[in-house]
């Protein structure tokens, strides 16, 4: 009825552009997985793909050409090298800081979902505290204190994480912590610790598991923002937030392609791990239903 | 009666998170690597000097100790001496804070123009094509990193095609900042007449402005679209609907009203976030507000401003979640 008074040309004009549209949407759906293979494959190839190694030096600030690709750097060196070389340090750091605030973050949360009283109020209490940190500044001043390695790197990217799984976890818990199974399983002589391991996290692996890429995307985002501000990964380190930072002092000089290209490669990155996270969410939904 | 005691027991749950965060970061400080009293006296010093001025600033003491005095200084108002610019750390957060709160409150605004609209339309209309290009845009809106955004829109309206002034400051360095009033630069010009002032202030503002507005109004709309599909699923629209209301009636008087709690709670938690320091945006500017005032703080081990900028910035974010408890109280019966 909304359409009643558009001239039927004008409709199916719409129904094209719109079926173009979607189209182009399932072209971008569709190979999310490819796109996330393609991703991984070329962290763990780098060495074979790559033209040059990632801080081998040619001329400086040359611009994209067949030579190289994306151009290169203020130093000298190539910048499609480094992309791939980029994508194992950002992929390894991610990865490992999303697991580890998975392996600490879930079971403290089923606990505390499950035991409630003192326990769950405490942390609740810490858990509110930590996320009323603006998380940057809370970042900064971590990797200010201990030292910017990339096992401190992963550490306080693992840790600013933690809270999301607890909560997560705990939302999830919640609900069926007095379902009969539970309470079967309880009279059933387990402990506390296995009731939790055995019979409550089984349930909440599908969230968690979507929670994960999304994960890894926000860890890879605050790990080129921490480079990006100066106090992450440097150069000549390969990654890919420290070579934006480099283009960003080029750009009123006309530098474009410095910061383009390992921009592009962190929104692929990220875009592909959120659709990632997407796609197993609603498959698990299906799943339940 | 019962509202009153709700808000005294919510404003007495803000204690707990603010001591954890204070000590979190107090003891976080004092492991920064640099000893803060050469800051004040110089590296050449004698041992001496450097002594005396190590026992001035209380360094000497337990850590304990030092943050109990910490407590009762904050408590009288005194946040202490930013030794990085010399100036007690109240007087530069006079001007930082006004230069973020600027920046996060625009950029809040426009999200929230772009996002809704979007969000009620692709709801409304949820096989068109607005709804379709909705999903790419916020899609890319949530997947990319802000500072890379800002930088790439200085590539392009400032370096290519020459629109937009340089990435630099608040405002251009041949205008006179406006009288202070607020600190709100553009609100201060409009108030004392200075066009001059207005114009380069917004000039400068504009893109840093879009760029956040882009990246945090995706999830603005994205909640939008999610909650106004809901509502209009539900039965109480259908039967809105069966009486013959008017299409209007029903988006905005009934869906968008059941909408509104999630957005209000996810609007007010992206406000309190911008205003503890746009850290990165502001880099990408030259932006002087609170988070290049906290890194430049940090990179120079200056406890009392990085204190006070966290503690800033973290009370920003209780007191907006207080209030959006608060909105939420007496807006829906059922929270009671």
């Amino acid at each position: 009825m909304i359409f009643a008074s558009i001239p039927m040309r004008r409709v199916a004009e719409r129904a094209a552009i719109s079926k173009l549209f979607t189209s182009l949407i399932n072209l971008m759906g569709t190979p999310t997985y490819v796109v996330a293979a393609l991703i991984v494959m070329s962290a763990i190839l780098a060495p074979v793909i790559s033209p040059y190694g990632p801080t081998e030096m040619f001329n400086r600030l040359e611009e994209p050409s067949g030579n190289h690709f994306f151009g290169t750097d203020q130093n000298g060196m190539d910048i499609f090298s480094r992309i791939f070389y980029g994508a194992r340090v950002d992929l390894a750091v991610s990865l490992s800081a999303a697991t580890l605030a998975v392996l600490i973050g879930v079971p403290t949360g089923a606990l505390a979902a499950y035991t409630l009283g003192l326990f769950d109020d405490v942390l609740m209490r810490i858990v509110e505290s930590v996320q009323s940190f603006p998380t940057m500044l809370l970042g900064l001043a971590v990797i200010a204190a201990v030292g910017s390695d990339l096992i401190n790197l992963v550490l306080v990217i693992a840790f600013v994480n933690i809270p999301i799984y607890i909560k997560l976890t705990r939302s999830a818990v919640l609900p069926i912590r007095n379902s009969d199974f539970v309470h079967a399983a309880r009279c059933a002589g387990n402990s506390t610790f296995s009731v939790v391991r055995r019979h409550i996290l089984p349930n909440v692996y599908g969230i968690i598991f979507a929670q994960f890429p999304v994960n890894c995307a926000w860890a890879i985002q605050m790990l080129a923002a921490l480079s990006f501000i100066g106090l992450g990964v440097r150069v000549p380190e390969p990654e890919w937030g420290a070579m934006i930072k480099v283009g960003a002092d080029y750009i009123l000089f006309g530098g474009w392609w410095i910061s383009l290209f390992p921009g592009v490669a962190v929104f692929t990155t990220i875009l592909t791990l959120n659709r990632l996270g997407e796609h197993i969410r609603l498959q698990w939904q299906g799943d339940v239903r | 009666m019962k509202f009153i005691l709700y808000i005294i027991r919510r404003i007495a749950y803000l204690f707990p998170a603010l001591i954890g965060v204070s000590v979190i970061m107090f003891v976080l400080t004092r492991v920064l690597p640099g000893n803060p009293a050469y800051m004040v006296v110089g590296l050449h010093a004698d041992e001496a000097v450097l002594q005396a001025t190590i026992e001035r600033m209380g360094l000497d003491r337990p850590i304990w100790e030092q943050y109990v005095n910490y407590v009762g200084q904050v408590i009288k108002g005194d946040l202490g001496i930013a030794w990085r610019t010399s100036y007690p750390v109240t007087h530069d957060l006079k001007f930082r804070f006004p230069a973020t709160m600027e920046l996060s409150t625009y950029s809040l605004l426009l999200a929230i123009l772009w996002s809704v609209i979007l969000g009620i339309w692709s709801a409304v209309r949820s096989k068109s094509f607005v709804s379709k290009a909705a999903d790419v845009v916020t899609a890319a809106g949530v997947s990319i990193p802000e500072f890379w955004l800002g930088i790439m829109l200085i590539v392009i309206l400032y370096s290519l095609l020459d629109i937009a002034p340089p990435p630099l400051g608040r405002i251009s360095l041949d205008v006179d900042a406006p009288e202070a009033i607020t600190g709100l630069y553009v609100i201060d010009s409009i108030a004392t007449r200075n066009w001059a002032a207005l114009r380069s202030s917004s000039a400068q503002l504009a893109l840093p402005v879009i760029t956040l507005a882009f990246v945090i109004g995706a999830p603005i709309m994205r909640l939008t679209r999610t909650f106004m599909l809901e509502a209009l699923r539900s039965d109480y629209v259908r039967s809105a609907r069966a009486y013959g209301m008017p299409q209007s009636t029903i988006i905005f008087r009934h869906a968008l009203r059941n909408a509104l709690l999630p957005m209000t709670t996810m609007i007010g938690m992206i406000y309190g976030y911008l205003l503890g320091g746009t850290v990165l945006i502001e880099k990408v500017f030259a932006w002087p507000g609170m988070g290049k005032y906290a890194v430049d703080a940090m990179l120079a081990s200056d406890y009392s401003a990085i204190m006070a900028v966290v503690l800033l910035s973290a009370s920003m974010y209780l007191v907006v979640y207080l209030i959006i408890d608060v909105v939420h109280f007496t807006l829906d019966p059922r929270t009671r």
